[in-house]
């Protein structure tokens, strides 16, 4: 970003676009199944943060405070794109692989994932959005709270809600991946 | 299966659907860098729009006001200008302080002249234009019965509008005004008497109406020798 420097610090920028772009493209990525969206909404996200970094009031909430931007623009976006691959397609994109994973480990663990999105997929909006934040973004209560614009008590109970639906639908998937790698 | 190996489960499966980002972070930040100057042309687009839409608004209160409503449309229509002389201080748009006057001039007389075809009067021309004021447009408003120019003229921090629009013969404005707020005065415009609303935080209105039954009007961030002298030059 070295050409515009009413961004202030470029190198930080740069710094969070490598840090948190793939993080706020996988949330959406996860919500929507569908991967052109997601980045154009993830660089849409960036673009307002940017524009809007001078609101930002508490440096430590940076991460929550971009994803309750990407949050609101995927609201807008989604509701204009009213497009969706089904789950069932979401493996093509499965791209991270270990190295040590033999074909049909891989097979496997893909299988695994889009059962669990597919189980995912049965919840709230809302649900989904915690639970992806809780177990994709690895994301603390009360941040997903202030990215949701929530108190940190209706996260708790959105996270126990729809972590008991999802146990109800993958426990047996859940011992069964268990047992094989245990 | 317990809590803590449930959790795991779930966290893994999702990372494992994960996508890896494709696009190099040049390029991403070159993509991003584009929407900022595409969202900063729509904000100003909007902004623009709601001036001119108030623009026209006012204009037309100010015209059927004098006709049907004598008195308390005039207290709607000074909170319209209060609208506008805001919506005009929110406005930050940059500009080069150190304009070409005569590039200015050519300017709008290219934008008149685009619009001057299918417009009833000979539209007027400021040859004055505060310092530091750019033009951001020329606009004929469709909204009203009456033809309507719209003159909108930028500076960092501020804006100010000047309209003309063609009344009856038979026309007549008045305006209340807070004298809290504001005060008004007459004041020589040429040869017309015009009306001169000054307020508190240093934006003014000038109004005139010309022979050639021109209702003129210049109001925004504007100081009142500005307006005047803006009024004056007008050929």
């Amino acid at each position: 970003m070295a050409s515009n420097s009413e961004f202030g610090d470029d190198s930080l920028w740069r710094l969070a676009i490598q840090n948190y772009y793939p993080r706020i493209l996988n949330y959406v990525y996860l919500l929507t199944e569908d991967r052109y969206l997601a980045e154009d909404i993830a660089q849409e996200t960036f673009a307002k943060g940017i524009a809007k970094f001078h609101q930002l009031t508490d440096p430590d909430k940076f991460f929550p405070w971009l994803l309750s931007i990407a949050i609101n623009t995927s609201r807008t976006q989604i509701e204009r794109n009213k497009r969706s691959i089904p789950a069932s397609d979401m493996k093509l994109y499965i791209s991270k692989l270990p190295v040590d994973e033999s074909p049909a480990e891989l097979f496997e663990r893909q299988e695994t994932a889009t059962l669990v999105l597919e189980a995912i997929r049965k919840l709230s909006h809302q649900e989904q959005q915690v639970i992806i934040m809780r177990y994709y973004l690895d994301m603390k209560e009360r941040d997903i709270a202030f990215a949701l614009g929530v108190t940190t008590g209706t996260v708790k109970k959105q996270l126990f809600r729809a972590r008991s639906k999802l146990y109800n639908d993958l426990h047996q998937l859940s011992e069964s991946v268990g047992d094989e790698n245990g | 299966m317990d809590d803590a190996k449930f959790d795991g489960f779930l966290s893994n499966s999702l990372k494992a659907a994960e996508i890896q980002v494709k696009t190099p972070i040049n390029e991403l930040e070159q993509i991003i860098i584009e929407k900022i100057t595409v969202n900063k042309q729509k904000k100003k687009e909007k902004r623009r729009r709601v001036i001119q839409v108030a623009a026209a608004v006012i204009l037309l209160i100010g015209i059927s006001s004098a006709v049907f409503f004598p008195g308390p449309v005039y207290a709607l229509k000074k909170q319209f200008f209060q609208t506008i002389l805001n919506i005009g201080k929110s406005i930050n748009i940059s500009l080069n302080s150190d304009a070409d006057r005569i590039q200015l001039q050519k300017q709008i007389a290219g934008e008149v002249t685009a619009i001057q075809g299918g417009t009833p009067f000979k539209i007027l021309v400021p040859q004055y234009i505060p310092p530091g004021f750019n033009i951001e447009s020329v606009k004929k408003s469709v909204a009203d019965e009456q033809p309507c120019i719209i003159m909108s003229f930028t500076a960092p921090n501020a804006n100010v509008l000047f309209t003309q629009t063609s009344v009856t013969d038979k026309f007549s404005s008045s305006v209340n005004v807070d004298a809290q707020q504001a005060k008004a005065k007459k004041v020589q415009i040429d040869k017309y008497e015009g009306n001169l609303i000054t307020f508190e935080d240093g934006s003014a209105n000038l109004l005139w109406i010309t022979d050639d039954h021109l209702m003129c009007q210049i109001f925004g961030d504007i100081s009142p020798d500005q307006a005047i002298e803006m009024a004056n030059s007008i050929k």
